[in-house]
């Protein structure tokens, strides 16, 4: 039986953008919109607590740095912990939506 | 609402926070909003237009307060709380009684004076039975000796090189024979005559770990001896007042040419001798 998820959807996607290179909450924002062709338009104030959520729980790190824009922002790093929870999570995803996938199929098939 | 406004909205529901946690997500959001009302004016925006649509993108600030205060457990602020709590009580607890006053004092002293030794006037004064007694006079080299003697530190901080005034000479002998036999006290009073050379060591004994109690023969078994063995004066002053750090002063009579007096302390087989070296100017 797949595991059941433990992370929610925000998390998942930001452990995710964080897997490649560090960022700061603007930054993440406007990477997840263009990397889901806008499916994942946010209230951008909620990211932050899922981000502080995530540093308490030890699977981000965060330092600041000058962005490419001349200002200093607070950049999260991925910590080894996060990305070990990144690979489970996202295991456990792929096991759940392959899942709906398959009984969506299914329907259709039915329907058809 | 502007940007100060909606930060202190969320702030508002961040009240178990630190001071430092909450100015750090002041300025994230407002690090945040910056970018977003920078990049509309980038785009053609006028400013309140640009103000207006950041607010909207950011979401109910009522909403981020309470998700971001979810971050924060309260337990641990609780758990703070509470151990503060416990330490005044304890601490409040142990300066209510005088006699836990008092040892805290002699912990302290015990450390400053493991580093800073006192001078003689201050040994004197915490004698059990001062009876005026002066320190020799005459003079004085600083000399750092250190021995282990168990679980004990022996530290040789002083020696003087002097003769002893008439008035303590005649007030130790007072003392001595009350204290010893008499024999020993005869001997002990006519080598305290004023005008005999004298050689006198500041040594202070502490516990290893401080706050330790010193054991007690280290002060009954100390005897200071010549470099001829002559040890008629069983002289020690010690301030025993506090049992965890004692500063003691032992005599010898030496003669003009002697470099140095010796130390012994014996108890049940144990032995320790110390040569402590005589200035030079003092026992020419």
């Amino acid at each position: 039986m797949p595991k059941k998820q433990q992370i929610e959807h925000t998390p998942l996607l930001v452990l995710s953008l964080l897997a490649g290179e560090d960022m700061y909450g603007y930054q993440m924002i406007l990477e997840l919109a263009r990397r889901s062709n806008h499916t994942f338009d946010m209230k951008e104030g909620t990211l932050y607590p899922v981000l502080h959520g995530l540093e308490q729980k030890g699977y981000l790190e965060a330092y600041r740095q000058e962005a490419p824009t001349g200002r200093t922002r607070k950049y999260y790093h991925l910590t080894r912990k996060g990305g070990e929870a990144l690979r489970t999570e996202a295991e456990s995803w792929r096991q759940y939506s392959g899942a709906v996938d398959a009984v969506l199929r299914s329907s259709a098939l039915g329907m058809a | 609402m502007n940007r100060s406004e909606y930060c202190a909205q969320v702030l508002s529901h961040l009240r178990r926070l630190s001071r430092r946690e909450r100015e750090a997500v002041r300025a994230e959001l407002e690090e945040h909003m910056e970018d977003r009302v920078c990049a509309l004016l980038d785009l053609g925006y006028d400013q309140s237009l640009a103000e207006e649509r950041t607010m909207a993108a950011m979401g109910d600030p009522a909403q981020v307060g309470r998700e971001m205060a979810k971050q924060y457990p309260r337990g641990w602020n609780v758990v703070t709380g509470v151990s503060l709590v416990l330490c005044v009580f304890v601490m409040f607890s142990a300066l209510s009684s005088s006699s836990n006053r008092k040892m805290i004092g002699y912990a302290w002293d015990s450390l400053v004076y493991r580093v800073f030794p006192p001078g003689p006037e201050t040994v004197i004064a915490g004698t059990v039975s001062p009876r005026g007694i002066e320190p020799v006079s005459g003079v004085t080299e600083a000399v750092d000796i250190r021995r282990t003697i168990g679980d004990n530190v022996l530290r040789v901080y002083q020696i003087t090189v002097g003769t002893q005034d008439s008035q303590t000479a005649a007030k130790t002998r007072i003392y001595e024979d009350g204290y010893q036999d008499g024999a020993l006290a005869a001997e002990a009073a006519k080598s305290q005559e004023e005008g005999q050379l004298t050689a006198e060591a500041a040594v202070c004994i502490y516990h290893k770990i401080p706050g330790g109690l010193v054991a007690m023969p280290l002060f009954n078994n100390l005897t200071a001896e010549s470099q001829r063995g002559d040890q008629q004066v069983p002289f020690r002053r010690g301030a025993v007042a506090n049992p965890m750090m004692w500063q003691v002063f032992l005599r010898s009579p030496v003669q003009p040419g002697d470099d140095h007096i010796t130390l012994r302390y014996a108890w049940l087989g144990e032995r320790v001798t110390v040569d402590i070296p005589l200035p030079e100017e003092g026992a020419s």
